[in-house]
C-alpha cells in the first residue's frame, strides 16, 4: 500500500506526487499520535510566533475538546490553568487589595512606542511585534492586551484567543499561593470545568451568553464550555439544566448588573474592541456577607456590614449550610492550618485573615479568638463559690473561671448571653473539654471547642492548660448603678502569691472597654496578697489577670427595681464607738446591719468558712467591708454597730484613701493587727489637717455603707436624710468641721444637698427616743445625761423643749485614766487603780481572743507599751472573755469610784437645775458611758441608782424627790442615733449652754480672770458634794444597794486631798490649749479636781486590794 | 529569466536546498533562476555549511556548461545565482546571509529586555517564561521558535535583505524552506513570510506569488541531557504550529508540508559543525516541492492558499516501504526525477569507469584528455558527482532508506546493467534480450563525439555534451 509523506493519522494514499490538500485542521492534529506528550517535562513553545503562548492555549484547548474535556494530558493542565485564571478574574474584586495588579499594554501605542524607540534591541522587537500583530487577524479586533501581575510575578493575561491565558512559567504559578474556593493552590492541580465550582460555571457560561462575540474569537474555549455542558448531561442534571437554560436568555445588563467589573486605578478593564467588561464577583463583602456562617449577634448595635464568621475545624452541623462559594466540609480543615501558621499574628478584626481556601480578606473567627490559653480553676468545693452572684464554669468537683475572651465576644453578644452559651466537660481524669456556642445564619451554631490538659507531661505547643489559683474576689456594692455616673465601686483582690503580680481588670458593656481600676496593693506579703480597686463606672464582668493568664467571672447583678424607698441615717460618730441606725421614713429604726445576703459585698469564695483560703476572710474585715453585720449579736466574732470608732491604714500610706488604703477597723480589739497595719482611735476631739483626713476617711466608709445598704433596698439614694451628732461641748470651730465633712462627703457619695443633712445634740437626740418609747410622758421637766467616753452631755427639756445644756469633759474614760483624758499621749504614769488591776489580769489570762493575745504580748514586752484607756476598752469588747463587766461589779473594793464618779455628775445636773429653778421629772441615761451604772445596780429598772438620785435630790432641793423616775436606755449608745431619727421636729438649732460652777462669782469667768480666791469657791463646792455623799450613807446603805465595800468617808477623804492644786493644774493646762483667754471658762470647773481625785481614789483603792 | 528565490533557513532549509541542487544538477530542468538564499543564524552549522560550497560548486559548473545561455547539456540546465552576482556587487557574492545575533547573547540583552517599559517587559513576562530570558542566542534558537521570530526579524535588517528587496523584480517569485519544529527556520519561515507580506499593495514582493515547504518531524534526536532539544516535544511543537499556520499564515499561495514517520534518532547536537545529518528521503521529497512550485503557472494560483502532500503510491505492495526506491514513486515523480538521477551515475561511471578502462576510446581521444583529474574543470565535476553519489548513499543509509540504486554496481563494468534498483533492464530491439554494458556505453560515447569541437567549447562542456546524449539515450533506451 501506498503512503504519504505526512503526519495525517488517514494516511490517504490516493494520488501521486504532489497531491492538494487541506492544511491541518484542528480535528486531524487531534489524532496524531504524540504520546511522547506525556514524557515532556517542560512547556514547549513551537508556534512560531512571539505570542506562541496565546496559540499555544488555544490549542490545548482545540485538543481538549477533541479528545474530551476530562482528560489528563499536558493541554488539559493547559487548560486547567486557563481555567484557573478565569476563576482568578472571578474573583479579582477580592484581589485588588491583596497583589493583584492588572497592567494595560496597549497595542498600538506600545508598537509605536518600541519601533520609534533609538533602542536597536527594542526597535527590533517593536517591529517583530508589529508584523504579527498587524497580520494575526484576530488582534484586529483587540485595542489592548491586559496583563494580571500578582505580588510582582505574572500569572496571565488576556489572549485574543483564548480570552484569557495563563503565564508559561507553569512550575511557578503554583508558589503564587493563590487557593481556589477549596482551598486548593490555583494551577497545580488538571480540573476540568465541570468539576468546578458551580457558581463558576454559570459565570462563564453567562459570560459567552452575553457576550456572543467572544464565542467568535475564542472558539475553542467556546466549544470547551459546550462539551464540559454535555458531560453535565450525565454527571449532574440539574446544573446541566440551569446551564442550558441560560443560553434561552441571559443579556449584557444582566451579566453587568450580576458581576462587578473589574477596575484598576479606577479603570474598567475591556475585552477587545466590542469593550466586553472583564467582570467577576463583586466586593468580598458580596461572597462572604451572604454566608450562612456569618456571626449572629445578640447585641442590636452591631453593624452589620462587618461581621465576621465563625469557623471551627469542629464544626459537622448542617452540611447544606454555604460558606462563601462552597461547602463547608470541603474546607474545614484549612482552619486549623490557618492558624497554626499564623498563630497569634493576624487580629480578626483588621481583615487581615483569608477566609480558610479563598484569597479573600475577610475577618473570621475560631476557637483561637474565643479561648484563652488557660483555664484557672478555682480549687474550692463548688458549695463554697457563690454562684448566685458571679458566674463561673461549674464542673462536677470543681468551677473554673471563664476562659473566653470576653473583650471579643461581648463586641458580639450580651455577656449574659454566655451563661447559656458554655458548658464544660471532664474529657478524661487529666483534661476538660469547654465548649462555646455561637449563634451563626440559619439558626444555626457553630460549638467552638478547645480541651484543657491537666497533665503537664502531656503539654505539647497546641495544648491548652489548666491551673489552679487560690484567688477572691470581693465586689462592693454588689449593684448595678442606674445612674452611671454615680458608679462606683470597691473590688478586694486576694491571691496567694505566686512569681508574678496578679491583677483584676475590668470589662463594661456594652461598650467593650477593660478597665484597669485605682489600683492599690495593700499587702504584698510572701505568701498572700491583696490588692484594692476603685472602679468610678459600672463593669459586667472582671478578669483576673496574670501575665497571658486570664479567666473571667459575669458578676449577676441583682435585677435592678424601683429604687423608690426613702431612707434616713442616723449616726453617732463617737470618742470611743460609732453607732448607725437607719429607717425607712416613717418607719420602725433599726440599727445598721446587713446580711450577707443583702449583697452590700459579694464574695467568689464565700463564707467564714475559707479554710482553703483563709487570708480572703482575714483581708475582708480588716482591710474591706465585712460581709455581714449584725444588728444584734451575742456572738463575739460577730461583727455589730456600735463599733470601735477606729481606722485601720497601710503603715506606708501616706494619704488615705477609703478602701484601699484605709477602712473602718471593724475587727479592731478583735483580732490581731498585722505588722503592716495601723489602726488609729480617738479620730473625733484631736484636729488637725492629719486626724481630719481619718474623720473623713471613716466618714467616706459608713456613706459608702449607707449608699449600698440603700440602693440594695430598693432606696433612692437622692432622697435619703442624714442625722449626725454633736457634743454641746465641742467648739463652734470644730463642729463647723464637721459639718463641711458630713455635707460635703453626703453630696459626693449620696448626692444629696445639705437640707438632707442635719445635725443633732448628742444628748437631746435620747430624749425623743424616750419620748417615743413612751418613757417619757408630760410636759415636766427632764434633764437628759448623755455620758460618753470623752463627755457628759446634760440637756434639760421642759414642757417638751430643751430649754438649755452644758457638757463637760467628764466621760467614763476618766475613770480608766490619770485624772486627765489623754488618750494619745504615752506619758502617764500607768498606776491608774483600774489599770493595774487589769493590766495583771490580762498579763495572766490564757486568752483565745487575738487581740488580747497580742495585747498580753505587748505589756508583758513593756507595760508602759499600753495606754490604759486603750486596755480596759479592749477588755470590755471582749468581755465574754475577760468578763471584766463581771468582775467591775463584783468589785466592791473599787465600786466606791463609780459611786462617786456618778453622784458628781447627778449632783451637778440636779443643782444646776434647781439654779434654773427647774424640778426634773425624770433623768435619762444614755451614751455608752452609762452602761457603767450597770456595775452598781444589776436590776436593769435600777431602783438603787433611782433611790441613790432620789436621796440626792432631796438634799439638792431640800424637799423629797420621790417621783423622780430614771430612765436608762437598755441599748444606751443606740438611744442617740435612734432618738435622732425619730424625733418629731428638727434638732433645735441652738440649744442655749450654761455652765454651772456652782457659784454665782463664778459665772462668766475667763481663764485670764480666775483668780486664787475663785479656786477656793470650787474646792468648797467639791467638799460640799464629798461631805454630801458621806451624810447620805446613813440613810442609803451604799454596801446593800451598790455593793460598795468600802467606807465612804474613807474613800471622800482620799478624793478631797489636794483638790485645789489639781484645779490649778488642770487651769493651766487648759489655759495652754485656749485659744481666747478671755472667753468664759466652758465647762464646769467643778469636775476638774473631781477627775484627780477618781485617779488618786483609783490608785488607793487598787493598793489597798491588792494590799490585803 | 524570473527568479526563484529560495530562502533556505536554518538546517532543515540547507538540507533541502543541498537535495534541490542535487536534483538541479543532476538535470532537472526549471525556466526559472533559481536564487538559494541560505539563512541560518548558527555560522558554523554543518548542514548549511556545506550546502553552501555544494551550491558554489554548481554555479561554478553551471557557469562553465553555460557560458552563454541555453544548451542541450543535460546536466546544471537551471541557472543558479546570488544576490551579490545579480546586483553586480561582488562583495555580496554568497548564497548565505552573513548574519549574527549581533554580540549580544541572551534573549534579555537580545530584546533589551532591562530597559523595557512596566508594560512591555509585563508583556514579554506573559509571552515568555522566565528560563527563556538568560538562553545564549549565539548557538540559535534551541527549538524555541518564538524566540527564533524575535531574532531572525533582524535578518530583514541586513543589507542582504535589502538587496534582495532591490533586484526583485515583477514575476519573480518567493520560495520558502525550512522546518516547523526546529528553532531558525520554524521561526524563521513565518517572520519571512510576514515581512515580505509587509508592504503596501503595490509592494511586488507582496504581489509575488509565494511558496513555501514546511518540514514536519521526519527523525528524532536522541535523549541527551540538559540539551534544550527534546524530540518528545517535537510533536507537540509541531502540532500547534500547524494550527498556527492554519489560522495565522497568509499570503502564501502554495504551502507544501512534508514529513515522515521518524525511524532514525540523530544524534543531539543543537548546533555549529557537528550539526550535520545524512540525507533524507523527505528532503529529497521536499526538493521536489520547489520544482513543483516553478512548474506551476501563473494562472493555476488562486489567491488562497493551496496545501500539498507527497503521496508515494508504491503500486508494487509487497514491497516494504522502510526501503524505498523509485518504484514507490508515482510515475509522475518517476519522470521528474529517475532519469536525472540515473544520468548522473552513468556520467560518475563514464568517468570513473569507463573512461579507466578505456582510456583510448575513440570519444575521449578525441577530447584530448589524459587524466581527467588533470583538467581542473573535469576535476570538479568528478567532485560534483562524488558529492553526489555521497548525496544518494546518505539517503540510502538513513531510515527510512531511499535505495533506489545499488550503488555498489557502479564500481564494475559488469555490474552497470544492476545499478538501478527494482529495474531489470533488458533491451528494446528486436535482436532479443540485451544488457547493459561496456560496450553500449562505448558506443554511444564514440557516436555522440563525432563533429565535438573540443576547441571552441572547453573539454568540460565537449565532455559533457556527449555524455549528455549517451546517457539520456542509455537511460531512454534501457530503463524507462
Amino acid at each position: 500500500m501506498g503512503f504519504s509523506f505526512t503526519l495525517r493519522a488517514d494516511n490517504n494514499s490516493a494520488g501521486q506526487h504532489w497531491k492538494e490538500t487541506s492544511s491541518y485542521e484542528p480535528r486531524e492534529l487531534e489524532k496524531i499520535n504524540d504520546s511522547k506528550v506525556e514524557e515532556l517535562s517542560a512547556p514547549v513553545g513551537a508556534i512560531p510566533s512571539p505570542f506562541a503562548q496565546f496559540h499555544l492555549i488555544e490549542y490545548a484547548f482545540a485538543i481538549a475538546n477533541s479528545t474530551g474535556v476530562d482528560g489528563h494530558t499536558f493541554y488539559h493542565s493547559m487548560v486547567s490553568q486557563t481555567l484557573d485564571l478565569f476563576e482568578i478574574l472571578y474573583h479579582a474584586n477580592d484581589l485588588s487589595g491583596r497583589g493583584l495588579e492588572i497592567v494595560t499594554w496597549n497595542i498600538q501605542g506600545a508598537l509605536e512606542g518600541l519601533k520609534s524607540s533609538s533602542n536597536k534591541s527594542h526597535k527590533n522587537l517593536g517591529e517583530t511585534l508589529d508584523l504579527y500583530a498587524t497580520q494575526d487577524h484576530k488582534f484586529d479586533e483587540f485595542n489592548d492586551i491586559h496583563v494580571f501581575i500578582f505580588n510582582g510575578e505574572v500569572i496571565g493575561g488576556t489572549s485574543p484567543v483564548t480570552i484569557v491565558c495563563p503565564s508559561p512559567n507553569q512550575k511557578h504559578l503554583g508558589a503564587i499561593g493563590l487557593m481556589d474556593s477549596k482551598g486548593q493552590p490555583y494551577f497545580e492541580k488538571n480540573i476540568p470545568l465541570h468539576e468546578r465550582d458551580k457558581e463558576f460555571q454559570l459565570y462563564l457560561h453567562k459570560f459567552f451568553t452575553a457576550y456572543p462575540e467572544t464565542r467568535n474569537l475564542a472558539t475553542h474555549v467556546f466549544s470547551y464550555l459546550k462539551r464540559s455542558l454535555d458531560l453535565l448531561r450525565e454527571k449532574d442534571r440539574s446544573l446541566f439544566q440551569i446551564l442550558s437554560s441560560i443560553a434561552g436568555g441571559y443579556s449584557k445588563d444582566d451579566f453587568s448588573s450580576e458581576y462587578k467589573t473589574i477596575e484598576v486605578k479606577n479603570t474598567k478593564i475591556y475585552y477587545s474592541k466590542y469593550n466586553i467588561p472583564l467582570s467577576g464577583l463583586g466586593s468580598q463583602k458580596s461572597v462572604a456577607e451572604g454566608s450562612d456562617f456569618k456571626i449572629k449577634p445578640s447585641r442590636p448595635d452591631v453593624a452589620v456590614t462587618t461581621l465576621p464568621l465563625v469557623l471551627s475545624v469542629h464544626y459537622n452541623g448542617n452540611p447544606a449550610l454555604r460558606y462563601v462559594s462552597s461547602k463547608w466540609q470541603d474546607i474545614h480543615t484549612k482552619v486549623k492550618d490557618y492558624l497554626r501558621e499564623n498563630k497569634g499574628k493576624l487580629s480578626y478584626e483588621s481583615s487581615e485573615r483569608d477566609l480558610p481556601g479563598t484569597n479573600i480578606k475577610f475577618s473570621w473567627l475560631t476557637e483561637e479568638d474565643f479561648f484563652e490559653d488557660v483555664l484557672i480553676r478555682l480549687p474550692y468545693k463548688n458549695e463554697k463559690l457563690d454562684t448566685q452572684r458571679f458566674f463561673v464554669l461549674t464542673g462536677k468537683k470543681e468551677s473554673y473561671l471563664l476562659p473566653i475572651k470576653l473583650e471579643t465576644y461581648s463586641k458580639f453578644f450580651d455577656i449574659k448571653d454566655l451563661q447559656g452559651a458554655l458548658a464544660i466537660s471532664q474529657e478524661s481524669p487529666d483534661s476538660v473539654q469547654v465548649t462555646l456556642k455561637i449563634p451563626i445564619q440559619q439558626n444555626e451554631s457553630v460549638s467552638l471547642k478547645t480541651t484543657y490538659h491537666l497533665n503537664p507531661q502531656l503539654l505539647t505547643q497546641n495544648h491548652r492548660l489548666v491551673t489552679d489559683q487560690f484567688i477572691d474576689i470581693c465586689v462592693f456594692p454588689f449593684i448595678r448603678f442606674q445612674d452611671r455616673a454615680t458608679a462606683q465601686y470597691s473590688v478586694m483582690f486576694a491571691y496567694l502569691t505566686g512569681e508574678s503580680q496578679k491583677g483584676l481588670k475590668f470589662l463594661t458593656w456594652p461598650d467593650s472597654k477593660i478597665i484597669n481600676g485605682n489600683e492599690h496593693v495593700r499587702h504584698a506579703p510572701a505568701n498572700d496578697a491583696s490588692v484594692y480597686y476603685n472602679i468610678e463606672s459600672n463593669f459586667d464582668a472582671v478578669a483576673f489577670a496574670e501575665n497571658d493568664r486570664c479567666g473571667w467571672t459575669i458578676p449577676r447583678w441583682k435585677p435592678v427595681s424601683r429604687s423608690h424607698k426613702e431612707y434616713e441615717f442616723a449616726i453617732d460618730f463617737g470618742t470611743t464607738s460609732t453607732y448607725v441606725a437607719y429607717r425607712e421614713r416613717n418607719e420602725h429604726t433599726y440599727g445598721f446591719s446587713w446580711k450577707d445576703t443583702e449583697g452590700l459585698v459579694a464574695n467568689l469564695y464565700t463564707g467564714e468558712d475559707r479554710t482553703q483560703f483563709r487570708s480572703s476572710f482575714v483581708f475582708q474585715g480588716r482591710d474591706f467591708v465585712p460581709a455581714e453585720v449584725f444588728e444584734v449579736s451575742t456572738e463575739p466574732k460577730n461583727i455589730s454597730f456600735p463599733i470601735r470608732t477606729a481606722l485601720s491604714k497601710a503603715k506606708s500610706a501616706t494619704s488615705l484613701l477609703t478602701l484601699r488604703n484605709a477602712n473602718i477597723a471593724f475587727y479592731h480589739e478583735k483580732t490581731s493587727q498585722y505588722v503592716d497595719e495601723e489602726v488609729l482611735t480617738n479620730l473625733k476631739w484631736s484636729f488637725d489637717l492629719r486626724t481630719e483626713e481619718r474623720v473623713k476617711c471613716f466618714l467616706e466608709e459608713i456613706l459608702l455603707l449607707i449608699r449600698a445598704k440603700v440602693l440594695l433596698n430598693d432606696g433612692d439614694v437622692s432622697k435619703t436624710r442624714i442625722t449626725w451628732f454633736y457634743p454641746l461641748s465641742m467648739t463652734q470651730y470644730s463642729r463647723g468641721i464637721f459639718e463641711n465633712q458630713w455635707s460635703g462627703l453626703s453630696s459626693k457619695i449620696l448626692g444629696i444637698s445639705t437640707g438632707n443633712v442635719k445635725s443633732f445634740s448628742e444628748s437631746e437626740a435620747p430624749y425623743y427616743y424616750h419620748r417615743s418609747h413612751h418613757q417619757i410622758v408630760g410636759q415636766n421637766p427632764v434633764v437628759c445625761i448623755d455620758i460618753g467616753g470623752g463627755s457628759v452631755d446634760v440637756v434639760v427639756f421642759n414642757k417638751d423643749r430643751p430649754c438649755f445644756g452644758t457638757s463637760f469633759n467628764f466621760g467614763s474614760n476618766i475613770l480608766w485614766s490619770e485624772g486627765k483624758i489623754e488618750n494619745d499621749r504615752r506619758t502617764q504614769v500607768g498606776d491608774n487603780g483600774f489599770f493595774t488591776k487589769y493590766l495583771k489580769h490580762v498579763k495572766e489570762g490564757a486568752w483565745k481572743n487575738e487581740y488580747l493575745r497580742d495585747l498580753k504580748n505587748k505589756i508583758t514586752d513593756d507595760p508602759r507599751s499600753v495606754n490604759s484607756i486603750e486596755l480596759i476598752q479592749a477588755c470590755f469588747t471582749n468581755d465574754d472573755e475577760t468578763r471584766i463587766s463581771d468582775q467591775l461589779t463584783r468589785d466592791g473594793e473599787m465600786k466606791a469610784a463609780f459611786v462617786i464618779y456618778f453622784g458628781a455628775i447627778f449632783f451637778h445636773a440636779l443643782e444646776m437645775l434647781r439654779d434654773e429653778g427647774l424640778k426634773p421629772q425624770y433623768v435619762c441615761l444614755s451614751g455608752n458611758g452609762s452602761r457603767v451604772l450597770s456595775f452598781l445596780d444589776q436590776n436593769r429598772k435600777l431602783p438603787g441608782v433611782t433611790e441613790f438620785i432620789q436621796i440626792l435630790s432631796s438634799y439638792v432641793y431640800g424637799s423629797s424627790m420621790d417621783s423622780l423616775e430614771v430612765i436608762l436606755s437598755d441599748q444606751p449608745k443606740q438611744a442617740t442615733s435612734h432618738g435622732g431619727l425619730v424625733a418629731l421636729r428638727d434638732a433645735t438649732a441652738q440649744v442655749p449652754t450654761k455652765v454651772f460652777h456652782g457659784d454665782a462669782k463664778l459665772v462668766n469667768v475667763g481663764y485670764a480672770g480666775f483668780k486664787p480666791s475663785h479656786a477656793n469657791l470650787v474646792v468648797n463646792r467639791v467638799e460640799f458634794f464629798l461631805d454630801l455623799m458621806t451624810k447620805i450613807s446613813t440613810k442609803f446603805s451604799y454596801r446593800n444597794k451598790f455593793g460598795m465595800e468600802k467606807d465612804m468617808k474613807f474613800c471622800c477623804d482620799i478624793m478631797k486631798k489636794k483638790s485645789k492644786e489639781h484645779l490649778l493644774d488642770h487651769l493651766e493646762m487648759k489655759k495652754i490649749e485656749s485659744k481666747d483667754l478671755d472667753e468664759p471658762i466652758p465647762e464646769s470647773l467643778f469636775f476638774y479636781p473631781m477627775g484627780h481625785g477618781l485617779y488618786n481614789l483609783t490608785k488607793e483603792l487598787a493598793e489597798d486590794t491588792s494590799g490585803r | 529569466m524570473p527568479r526563484i528565490f529560495v530562502f533556505a533557513i536554518g538546517g532543515t532549509g540547507a538540507r533541502i536546498m543541498r537535495s534541490l541542487g542535487m536534483l538541479l544538477g543532476a538535470g532537472v530542468k526549471l525556466d526559472w533562476e533559481i536564487v538559494p538564499i541560505l539563512i541560518d543564524v548558527d555560522k558554523t552549522n554543518g548542514d548549511t555549511v556545506s550546502t553552501e560550497e555544494f551550491l558554489r560548486q554548481y554555479v561554478a559548473l553551471r557557469s562553465k556548461t553555460y557560458p552563454a545561455g541555453d544548451s542541450d547539456i543535460a546536466f546544471f540546465s537551471t541557472p543558479m545565482t546570488t544576490l551579490g552576482e545579480i546586483a553586480k556587487d561582488p562583495t555580496m557574492d554568497q548564497f548565505r546571509f552573513p548574519f549574527e545575533l549581533t554580540n549580544q547573547k541572551s534573549f534579555r540583552d537580545f530584546i533589551g529586555f532591562d530597559h523595557l517599559s512596566r508594560e512591555d517587559s509585563s508583556i514579554m513576562k506573559l509571552l515568555f517564561p522566565d528560563s527563556f530570558f538568560d538562553l545564549d542566542l549565539t548557538g540559535g534558537f534551541y527549538g524555541n521558535p518564538n524566540i527564533g521570530a524575535i531574532g531572525l526579524h533582524m535578518m530583514t535588517q541586513t543589507p542582504q535583505y535589502e538587496l534582495f528587496e532591490s533586484v526583485f523584480q515583477e514575476g519573480d517569485r518567493v520560495f520558502i524552506t525550512s522546518s516547523i519544529f526546529g528553532g531558525t527556520g520554524a521561526a524563521g519561515f513565518p517572520i519571512l513570510l510576514k515581512k515580505l507580506n509587509s508592504g503596501d499593495d503595490s509592494n511586488k514582493i507582496k504581489n509575488a506569488k509565494k511558496g513555501a515547504l514546511s518540514v514536519l518531524p521526519y527523525f528524532n534526536i536522541s535523549p541527551s541531557d540538559g540539551s534544550p532539544i527534546d524530540s518528545n516535544s517535537f510533536m507537540l511543537k509541531t502540532k500547534s504550529a500547524l494550527l498556527y499556520y492554519q489560522n495565522q499564515l497568509q499570503g502564501l499561495d502554495h504551502l507544501y508540508y512534508v514529513a515522515d514517520t521518524p525511524k532514525a534518532a540523530y544524534d543531539n547536537i543543537t548546533s555549529g559543525s557537528g550539526q550535520k545529518n545524512r540525507a533524507h528521503v523527505a528532503e529529497l521529497v521536499g526538493a521536489m516541492s520547489i520544482i513543483d512550485f516553478a512548474q506551476t503557472s501563473d494562472p493555476m494560483f488562486t489567491g488562497k492558499t493551496k496545501c500539498f502532500e507527497f503521496v508515494a503510491p508504491n503500486k508494487n505492495e509487497v514491497r516494504d516501504t522502510d526501503i524505498m526506491d523509485f518504484y514507490h514513486f508515482g510515475d509522475k515523480t518517476l519522470l521528474q526525477i529517475q532519469k536525472p538521477l540515473t544520468q548522473v551515475l552513468y556520467l560518475k561511471f563514464i568517468m570513473n569507469i569507463l573512461y579507466q578502462k578505456f582510456p583510448q576510446a575513440a570519444w575521449a581521444t578525441g577530447l584530448g584528455v589524459t587524466n581527467f583529474r588533470l583538467d581542473p574543470d573535469l576535476s570538479q565535476l568528478i567532485d560534483f558527482t562524488d558529492a553526489f553519489e555521497e548525496w544518494l548513499k546518505e539517503l540510502e543509509d538513513n531510515r527510512r532508506s531511499f535505495h533506489p540504486f545499488n550503488l555498489i554496481q557502479l564500481r564494475m563494468i559488469e555490474t552497470i546493467n544492476d545499478l538501478v534498483v527494482g529495474r531489470l533492464i533488458v533491451s528494446k530491439t528486436l535482436l532479443g534480450k540485451q544488457a547493459l554494458s561496456a560496450d553500449t556505453f562505448l558506443e554511444s560515447l564514440n557516436k555522440s563525439s563525432k563533429g565535438l569541437k573540443a576547441a571552441t567549447d572547453g573539454r568540460l562542456r565537449s565532455f559533457l555534451r556527449i555524455a549528455s546524449q549517451t546517457v539520456s539515450q542509455i537511460y531512454d533506451k534501457f530503463i524507462v
